[in-house]
């Protein structure tokens, strides 16, 4: 096992790092939250120059052809520089869809477009009763006499919506609202009548919405692959885009640590910096114990991702997401506290970490349903060893 | 020692209960039920019916300065029954915090003066003691006054004033004796915001509001007669509010036993895939043990409310433990809110414009999701306000191990 940075990988991480400090300072960020939106598709161009949109593009789609492990390191600098332009949902996820549920033909146009950075496409999977679950599909997809789709259906908590150009659609074909089988993926125009999108902003200032879908009607070419037989495309796609978030966890829990190791050093209270607390000292040392803890489970992450021979995969980037997201729940929620008032203020870095780890617990389901889900597999192995 | 709740007290509880449910106006119940903080109109507006209809605005004040003669544990069911339906909060500083202070170190004249106002619901109050170097060692604090004729000038700044840009009234500490050792210069003074010189600006926290500000002092005049007891003894008149602050309010457990309720009732009806959420084995499991913290932490109150601090039930310990461990459950319990929303937890709700009712607004998700983000945010300080959890553990060592 080789643990060491390639010098591509390296160059990779420098220069998302060198943009975040040098073009994405926390200034222009609360102005893209207060006036522009909270997204820049300007911005969005940039990632696309630098390659990082094409980086999880096969490179048979004219992309780089890189790996989770690659697209992580680009996610980690993202999480650390607080960038609100949604990578994980905007690049790895989709482009995961359409490589893992996708026809070929149906690949290069679109994914063209979104390593460009022209075409911005937003994923519509989950339900308010999904929870996580990815198999939870009740939007209907039903297929006419002509050939055409209708789509009716609620998703919710559509990231990007607003912003996105053509928004890929989970909908059930066939079978019951957890089944499997019967999952089918479109590409919608998000103007399409019949498409009703009801915006909102995410707690971080991100854009989002409720897309309500009444009697879309959509060509048949709409339809990404087979009828009904997107979900294991769709389950791997979300696996990636968990170990993204992961990912950015874990660039964020280093920040808040730096943050706090810089503060403890100069704030002063009873005439001496705060640092010299051996209380507060002991709090640093555990927050570094639990950022090592995700850093590692984020490594067992990409480790299964990226192993072709892997088996249960899906369950183990649960067992990632719930350690990491519980490591960066104590880490965030302590740079709040180690910075007193200034913690909670706007207008201090250090709170929007946990802001951003609220979001992430949220995303494809919380701790309590990835734990869970990681228990099934301690059972199933317990029981196989029984019969 | 016998357990057994007094039938008065029953009775107490079911008299609270129907004026609430004859007096407590409905939207202020809605905005209550919410997780937003109640601003300055809805809390004085609740004080002034609480007033006017039965002279309960200030219960625990004594009787003669106003207040309801009440004894502890009549006092606790009238804030646990108005917090269970969604009653705004009254404006603390003024009720809970200088009101007291008032009653046992303020004059004839001062009292006559600041006390009917504050128990008829029309001025606001707001706290001034933090500065941006004046924290958990607020000793520290350097916003001086100096004595001019019969007026002391103020300079200097205090930060963290919750609800400052609403505020009418300010207390505060200030430094008269500046050659004195830090706790023996310092004074309780009394202050109208609108004195030129006083400026506010709000600082905006993680919960999307405003309800901070910073103060700045710039020769801001306040006649003496504003001063609270004897020049340099204001540390002391300090200890005795932070010490009902600590012990009486430290825990907020009303609001925790609030926000249980909320969780089963939302937790029933939010489902994940085919069952209510409350459902889920991982889930109830997490609400049993956070509600076991709760009661524990609630028999403990009522222990207190009953005997009083003495050195028997833990001293001057007992506060500070009730709010470390009341405060770690304010967050666990605000976090869960939000768990039990699922896609609705990320979604920033804005916070409803006073006067505004439920038929106003339109939202993505369950009617309850708005505000319990909010309250998420806001209760992410309540480790910090009122003395951190850190300071409250050094209290606690040092009270009762002598460490
Ligand atoms: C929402 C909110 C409302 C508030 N409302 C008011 C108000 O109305 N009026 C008012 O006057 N103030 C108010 N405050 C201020 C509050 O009292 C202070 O924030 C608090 O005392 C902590 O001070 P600080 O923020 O300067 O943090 P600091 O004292 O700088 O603390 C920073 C960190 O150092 C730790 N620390 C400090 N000293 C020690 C030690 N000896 N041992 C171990 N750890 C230590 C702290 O625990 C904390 O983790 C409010 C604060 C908040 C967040």
């Amino acid at each position: 096992m080789n643990f060491d940075l390639t010098e591509e990988q390296r160059m990779l991480q420098d220069s998302v790092r060198r943009y975040v400090n040098k073009s994405y300072s926390f200034e222009s960020r609360t102005q893209l939250v207060k006036v522009g939106g909270g997204f820049s598709r300007e911005t969005w161009s940039v990632f696309a120059e630098m390659g990082w949109l094409m980086a999880p593009i096969p490179e048979s789609c004219g992309g780089l052809g890189f790996n989770a492990i690659e697209t992580a390191l680009i996610a980690e600098e993202l999480g650390r520089g607080l960038v609100l332009e949604p990578y994980t949902f905007c690049a790895v996820l989709p482009v995961a869809i359409m490589r893992g549920c996708s026809a070929e033909a149906q690949k290069e146009k679109l994914l063209a477009g979104m390593g460009s950075g022209e075409t911005i496409v937003a994923v519509a999977h989950s339900e308010p009763e999904a929870r996580g679950c990815v198999s939870h599909v009740s939007t209907m997809a039903t297929r006419q006499a002509d050939g055409r789709y209708a789509l009716n259906g609620r998703k919710s908590l559509v990231v990007a919506a607003p912003v996105a150009d053509r928004i890929l659609v989970v909908a059930r074909s066939s079978g019951q609202v957890r089944d499997e089988q019967g999952i089918s993926i479109f590409l919608i125009d998000p103007q399409s009548s019949g498409v009703r999108c009801e915006p909102f902003r995410l707690l971080d200032g991100t854009p989002a919405a409720e897309l309500v879908l009444e009697n879309v009607v959509v060509s048949a070419s709409a339809l990404l692959g087979e009828e009904g037989n997107a979900f294991s495309g769709l389950q791997r796609a979300v696996d990636e885009a968990i170990v993204s978030l992961c990912a950015e966890m874990v660039g964020g829990m280093e920040d808040v640590i730096a943050l706090c190791s810089e503060y403890l050093k100069t704030r002063q209270q009873f005439g001496v910096a705060i640092g010299t607390f051996q209380a507060l000292q002991h709090r640093m040392a555990d927050m570094a114990i639990e950022l090592m803890q995700a850093r590692a489970m984020l490594y067992r992450g990409l480790a299964v991702l990226t192993n072709p021979a892997a088996e249960d995969t899906s369950r183990i980037v649960s067992g990632c997401k719930a350690l990491v997201s519980k490591c960066a729940k104590f880490v965030t929620a302590q740079g709040i506290q180690l910075h007193g008032g200034y913690g909670i203020t706007e207008e201090y870095r250090v709170g929007h970490h946990y802001r951003r780890l609220v979001l992430a617990d949220a995303w494809f389901g919380n701790l309590d349903y990835h734990l869970n889900r990681y228990a099934g597999r301690i059972q199933d192995e317990a029981r196989a060893l029984a019969a | 020692m016998d357990f057994i709740p007094s039938t008065d007290d029953e009775q107490f509880r079911q008299e609270v209960r129907s004026f609430l449910r004859e007096h407590l106006p409905s939207d202020l119940a809605w905005r209550g039920q919410q997780g937003y903080l109640p601003g300055k109109e809805d809390s004085l507006r609740w004080t002034r019916i609480l007033h006017e209809k039965r002279g309960w605005s200030a219960p625990a004040w004594p009787r003669e300065d106003g207040g309801t003669g009440w004894a502890a544990s009549q006092r606790y069911i009238f804030e646990e029954e108005c917090y269970l339906a969604g009653a705004p909060i009254p404006n603390q500083a003024g009720i809970d915090l200088v009101g007291p202070v008032i009653c046992h170190f303020g004059n004839t004249e001062q009292k006559k003066r600041f006390l009917p106002p504050i128990l008829r619901g029309e001025v606001f109050w707001i706290q001034g003691f933090s500065e941006p170097g004046a924290g958990s060692d607020l000793a520290n604090l350097r916003t001086t006054a100096v004595r001019d004729g019969d007026s002391y000038v103020v300079n200097g700044q205090k930060i963290w004033t919750s609800f400052g840009t609403q505020g009418d009234w300010n207390f505060l500490l200030v430094r008269t004796d500046p050659t004195a050792k830090p706790q023996k210069g310092i004074s309780f003074l009394l202050l109208d915001t609108h004195t030129p010189g006083v400026t506010i600006r709000p600082i905006v926290s993680l919960d999307g509001c405003g309800h901070l500000a910073e103060v700045f002092y710039d020769n801001v005049r306040v006649p003496v007669e504003n001063l609270i007891g004897e020049e340099n003894k204001g540390w002391g008149y300090t200890k005795f509010l932070l010490f009902n602050e600590r012990a009486l309010l430290g825990a907020e457990s009303p609001a925790l036993k609030r926000y249980l309720a909320k969780i089963r009732r939302y937790a029933s009806c939010q489902r994940a895939g085919d069952r209510p959420l409350i459902e889920d084995p991982a889930f109830a499991g997490r609400l049993a043990q956070y509600e076991l913290e709760v009661l524990a932490i609630d028999m403990m109150v009522q222990k207190i409310l009953h005997q009083g601090v003495n050195e028997l039930n833990g001293g001057a310990a007992i506060g500070s433990m009730l709010k470390v461990r009341g405060s770690e459950m304010h967050q666990k319990l605000t976090e869960m809110l939000v768990e039990i929303i699922g896609d609705y937890g990320p979604v920033f709700y804005p916070s409803p414009a006073e006067e505004q009712t439920e038929h106003e607004q339109s939202f993505v998700g369950p009617d309850f999701a708005p505000g319990l983000a909010a309250e998420l945010f806001y209760r992410r300080a309540c480790t910090i306000y009122g003395g951190t959890a850190e300071i409250q553990r050094n209290i606690i060592a040092k009270a009762l191990f002598g460490l």
